[in-house]
């Protein structure tokens, strides 16, 4: 019997857990003003019905794509409860395999913003945690969550204690032992860099017991939305940085480039690290996820298995002039779009590229086609995600087999519906020889079943 | 001069029998608005996340509402959250989730990454005592898990008190803390009805044009109209002298004694108006039900010749001078007095209009019941002074 399906990259937090300025990773000078109330009315159905039908009128003017996206975040955010939720996630994946596992990746959203959200609007990140326990006892053959972990929340011996003991939590359910939590997941854009010190002893542990990470790397995504966004990049990145014993080629070079990226962002033209009142970040967050990030680390800690997800996200598909040609039309109208084409200027390789080259240095790299799935109608993404599945790592391996399904629901839900995308990875013709693979063998040896 | 024949007694009452009708309207607005805007359960939920509010442990209060016992008691079609959560349910919720912070007693040893034979979990240690079964030591074993905060503080006290491992003298703190609790947030509540009563007197009295000066002085020149105000006080006010004080306060109720106490053919006329009836066939049902009322209400309003709304061959729309060709003179032939303070208030534009919308707004926002409870006192002094003395 074939092993089940195995959806790699879900979330399933509410909107309770998002902080009062979640809305401000919206790029839109205005909304980011407006943050809080527009939570709260978002929140409501009569609001969401309102902003649904405006963006409707909008769509029909221009691409309104990522308030779309967040809209529908939103509306599924707004369930009444995690585990309601979970329960959409499971429903859609059951039609495709009774025995579905998904992997649920918390989001510790406490330091996501330099302002404390108000109790009576906000979860905080243990709370979400104790409900995803409750979920994990309620459907433990089927859900299997990872456990967010930031630096600012725990650090170095504290932290690798706290994540020893979440991790080693279980339960007994007819005879079976469970843990509550399978993995780690990191959420860099959240305003930390993966090769911060205070991760190191987290590290170590995660790579003596195998345990997987899964990471962002995107440009773009959510992202912090506090005020005070200097005080999180220093301007010498060795003030926080993660040194390897033997400090090769590889890590010099990365760092370097880091350290240039940083200087660059700090005297552009337009400082695009700047200290804003309406959380105006989108840029400097992308320095936190760039996949050369994480070069200190795997120098570090080889063997530690990080899942790199989304392989850049679907932009990363298309060269920079592609990509400016192909929103040509749109530039200086929406801001997020500008920006990525000026982001793409500077910094010009393609992080599909960067992540490809990373796997076939690092044995232990993994990627997932979370979101990115929502793509697989076109055939250029498709072709290119086959070619990246051929590719030899430096073990003459296929990198294949280190590519892993997801689909970073609830995120995609504007893109199409959670089952469509089931159907778009499992009926692919151009990856009919890696469906397999992808959705349920790769993922034994990421998760160590 | 006589207070019980003095007019200033029968205008008062007349005013305030306005008044009275009028705040019915204001609170059937005012309760569909909660319903709409889900008011109750909104400030229950966020009275029980300040109530539970510890930021050195979980959000209680999320986690509360979200436990079996309470999440069913919303709405499954609407989201609506519960209006009323009994301290029972929240006393056994609340020990239910500190109890099962101590769940975590089973630990599980991770296979290191080059353990062969490691993909066996192994169980290393587990709590399984029969004393960790029982409800009270859970709740202990769940406090000793929880951080220090005020928060425990207080649940340890409530543990202390209750002796012997007395499940239901823990209970019975519990339930004393939330009633005690909820006598505050009964207060938050009324607060803050009284500013929503207050918003909708003065959309009433905007709406509607009900100028609380303009009224004064037309019931004291048209003994006619308040001589039929009067007879509809007198049995407006024996109707709601027999009402038991429960009823007292349901707007449906004071809705019904009003429409009773006026002429059965005039109220019909603007009860079935198709206009009423197309807004409820539009509205959903509950929605429909508060349109009945208050088409009810303005139905006793016309039946009644209450000089209010809104017309542009009536101050303040006459004001506007293409209007004025419009207004009819002819309006009360019988009455020269009452014509001529007709003609002159829609002719010149009158300052004190804004003091009058003003005063009919603060008065619409003290609720019906007030307003009842003065009538059926000026209607006892009426009364009494009207008796003819007896000679011996």
């Amino acid at each position: 019997m074939s092993k089940p399906i195995t959806n790699a990259h879900i979330h399933v937090f509410d909107s309770r857990c998002a902080p009062e300025r979640f809305f401000r990773v919206l790029p839109v000078g205005i909304v980011r003003r407006i943050a809080r109330p527009l939570k709260s009315v978002l929140m409501s159905r009569a609001g969401t019905a309102i902003i649904r039908g405006l963006s409707w009128v909008v769509s029909s003017i221009h691409d309104s794509g990522s308030i779309a996206r967040f809209l529908a975040f939103t509306k599924i955010g707004s369930e009444r409860s995690q585990d309601d939720v979970y329960q959409l996630a499971l429903n859609a994946g059951k039609k495709y395999d009774a025995a579905i596992r998904l992997i649920g990746l918390t989001l510790n959203m406490d330091h996501m913003d330099s302002v404390p959200s108000d109790p009576l609007n906000y979860k905080n990140y243990a709370t979400q945690l104790e409900e995803i326990r409750d979920i994990k006892r309620r459907s433990p053959e089927h859900f299997y969550p990872f456990l967010c972990i930031d630096p600012r929340h725990r650090s170095g011996r504290d932290l690798r204690d706290w994540v020893e003991d979440q991790l080693t939590d279980g339960f007994e359910q007819k005879g079976k032992l469970y843990r509550y939590f399978y993995g780690l997941k990191i959420y860099p854009a959240l305003g930390f860099f993966p090769f911060d010190p205070a991760l190191e002893e987290v590290y170590a542990f995660a790579e003596e017991y195998g345990i997987p990470i899964m990471t962002h790397c995107t440009r773009g995504g959510s992202q912090y939305v506090g005020d005070d966004i200097e005080q999180l990049i220093p301007r010498d990145i060795r003030t926080i940085l993660m040194r390897p014993e033997i400090e090769n080629d590889a890590f010099l070079n990365a760092t370097t480039e880091i350290q240039a990226r940083i200087d660059g962002y700090y005297h552009n033209d337009r400082k695009w690290i700047e200290n804003s009142r309406i959380g105006d970040n989108d840029k400097a967050c992308d320095l936190f996820t760039h996949p050369q990030n994480y070069i200190p680390v795997l120098e570090k800690f080889p063997k530690l298995k990080i899942c790199l997800a989304h392989m850049g996200g679907e932009g990363e598909f298309y060269h920079t002039e592609e990509l400016a040609k192909r929103w040509e039309w749109k530039e200086g109208k929406v801001r997020g779009f500008r920006d990525l084409i000026k982001i793409r200027q500077v910094d010009s390789v393609r992080w599909l590229d960067r992540i490809r080259e990373l796997m076939q240095q690092y044995p232990s790299l993994y990627t997932d086609v979370s979101y990115t799935v929502s793509y697989f109608e076109k055939t250029r993404i498709v072709d290119q995600l086959r070619d990246f599945a051929n590719t030899l790592d430096r073990s003459e391996k296929l990198l294949g087999h280190r590519i892993l399904f997801g689909t970073d629901f609830f995120m995609t839900e504007q893109e199409k519906k959670e089952g469509d995308l089931y159907g778009l990875m499992v009926r692919s013709e151009g990856l009919k020889n890696w469906v397999d693979g992808f959705c349920r063998e790769n993922v034994e040896g990421y998760v160590g079943w | 001069m006589n207070l019980f024949t003095n007019p200033i007694l029968e205008i008062s009452i007349s005013l305030i029998l306005i008044y009275a009708l009028l705040s019915i309207l204001s609170s059937i607005l005012v309760e569909w608005w909660n319903h709409y805007r889900k008011s109750r359960g909104k400030l229950l939920q966020d009275a029980i996340f300040q109530l539970l509010d510890d930021p050195y442990n979980l959000s209680y209060g999320d986690l509360l509402m979200n436990h079996f016992l309470i999440k069913n008691l919303r709405n499954p079609h609407n989201r609506r959250p519960a209006q009323y959560i009994s301290s029972n349910l929240f006393a056994e919720a609340l020990i239910d989730i500190i109890a099962q912070q101590a769940r975590h007693t089973l630990k599980i040893s991770l296979p290191k990454a080059d353990d062969t034979e490691g993909k066996i979990a192994v169980l290393v240690g587990q709590q399984k005592s029969k004393e960790a079964k029982q409800v009270f030591a859970r709740f202990k074993a769940g406090l000793e898990h929880m951080n220090p905060s005020p928060l425990r503080d207080t649940f340890f006290s409530f543990y202390d008190k209750a002796e012997d491992g007395d499940y239901l003298k823990l209970k019975a703190a519990f339930e004393q803390w939330y009633n005690d609790y909820m006598d505050r947030v009964s207060g938050w509540y009324k607060t803050k009805m009284m500013r929503t009563n207050m918003i909708f007197g003065f959309i009433i009295a905007i709406s509607l044009n009900v100028d609380s000066i303009h009224l004064f002085r037309v019931l004291s020149m048209d003994s006619a109209l308040r001589q039929e105000m009067l007879d509809v006080a007198e049995t407006a006010a024996d109707n709601y002298r027999a009402l038991a004080d429960s009823s007292k306060q349901d707007a449906a109720t004071l809705t019904r004694i009003l429409t009773q106490s006026v002429n059965s053919d005039s109220q019909h006329v603007l009860i079935d108006s198709a206009h009423a009836n197309s807004l409820i066939r539009r509205a959903d049902t509950l929605s429909s039900i508060y349109v009945s009322r208050a088409d009810s209400i303005l139905g006793v309003a016309v039946a009644l010749n209450v000089p209010i709304g809104w017309n542009n061959r009536i101050a303040p729309l006459s004001w506007n001078w293409k209007a004025w060709g419009q207004i009819d003179e002819h309006q009360h032939p019988d009455r020269p007095g009452l014509l001529a303070y007709n003609e002159r208030r829609n002719h010149c534009p009158d300052p004190l209009y804004f003091l009058g919308i003003l005063i009919s707004g603060f008065a619409l926002s003290f609720g019906s019941p007030f307003w009842f409870e003065l009538l059926v006192k000026l209607v006892n002094i009426r009364k009494s002074g009207g008796k003819p003395k007896l000679e011996i």
